[in-house]
């Protein structure tokens, strides 16, 4: 194999990485945890990518510019996948459209509107996500009244609605377009 | 190449946003998707005929792993940005009223005002997923190879799918 396919393979042996130590991880924890184990498979990867890079350049040291080259292209490529992957996972995880398309499959292809309202509904929904966000530390439930406790999560949150907006031109997908 | 691969992929953003602003498609994550493989080419011939002494191809495999992960990055969060997120949005109003917070009424409130389960599903109709029948949703032919591998890996790694949403 030529000296510069390896620079290439570096962020997806990081990629691979993350997948194995993300499953790993999410294992040895009695499937609890489910951001940390992202989290744990994204720092494994990275320090495949920081090894790779080092290894590059200790293994091909007259491929100097190339190896800078690596250097600015595969961390960007190794987080851009890193997201991929992150939502690849968590689209399993939290999917509305992948549960009822489950429900739906599993049932020959048909379901009722009695079928569907019976396993999957929307308070069900409202359930679920509290009961994640409470089991994450996001929120608590003190005196009857619901709180954020951890703000983590809002600017991820006013990221995607001012792109939202800035895209769409609209606040919310139950309004209507402006 | 990393130049290239930036200023194809927003070349490729500009058609999007430029489209959206006229006509909003009824598949709009395809349509997307569509974009961003007719503007790939455009990175690819110009590193061709520019050509390097790295060797060409090598060039435009950078090229086209830069551009694919970042395309498919914007995909993602596009498709977090068609839909409203129960998570996000909730979040995001509980931080809004601050230290007061929401009874559980008013959570129950933000949820019927944002009736998920039947937006998801009109989603799914709209993209002929699903066929509206009489009693209920026909799944339409196909192999929907994107939704069975989220499934497997799900079942191989998580476990049974039994919560969701």
């Amino acid at each position: 194999m030529a000296p510069e396919w390896f620079y290439l393979l570096s962020p997806i042996l990081a990629l691979v990485a993350m997948v194995v130590v993300q499953a790993v991880f999410w294992r040895l924890r009695g499937g609890e945890q489910f951001y940390t184990s992202v989290v744990a498979g994204f720092l494994a990867g990275l320090l495949v990518a920081i090894a790779m890079q080092v290894a590059l350049l200790w293994v091909f040291p007259r491929n100097f510019d190339r190896w800078v080259l690596a250097f600015v292209a595969n961390p960007a490529i190794y987080v851009m996948l890193a997201y991929c992957f992150f939502n690849f996972i968590n689209l399993g995880h939290a999917s509305i459209r992948i549960r009822i398309f489950k429900e739906c499959h599993d049932r020959g292809g048909f379901i009722t509107h009695e079928e569907l309202r019976a396993v999957y509904d929307d308070e069900r929904i409202r359930d679920v996500r509290l009961k994640r966000l409470l089991d994450g530390g996001d929120i608590v439930k003190e005196e009857g009244r619901w709180k954020l406790a951890n703000p983590r999560l809002v600017p991820v949150a006013n990221l995607v609605f001012a792109l939202k907006y800035f895209v769409l031109r609209r606040k919310s997908e139950f309004e209507k377009v402006s | 190449m990393l130049i290239t691969s930036v200023f194809v992929f927003i070349l490729g953003w500009l058609i999007h946003f430029g489209i959206w602003r006229v006509w909003l498609p009824r598949t709009q994550l395809k349509a997307l998707l569509l974009i961003f493989m007719s503007v790939w080419p455009v990175g690819i011939i110009f590193l061709a005929i520019r050509g390097s002494q790295d060797g060409v191809l090598l060039h435009i495999l950078y090229f086209s792993a830069l551009y694919w992960s970042a395309a498919l990055s914007y995909v993602i969060t596009y498709s977090a940005m068609e839909g409203d997120s129960p998570t996000l949005s909730l979040t995001r109003h509980l931080y809004r009223r601050g230290e007061s917070g929401l009874s559980h009424e008013e959570i129950e409130e933000f949820f019927r005002q944002r009736p998920f389960l039947g937006a998801r599903v009109k989603a799914l109709i709209t993209d002929n997923i699903f066929i509206e029948e009489q009693g209920g949703f026909r799944l339409s032919p196909g192999r929907y190879l994107f939704f069975h591998t989220i499934l497997l890996y799900r079942r191989i790694v998580f476990g049974p799918v039994n919560l969701g949403g």
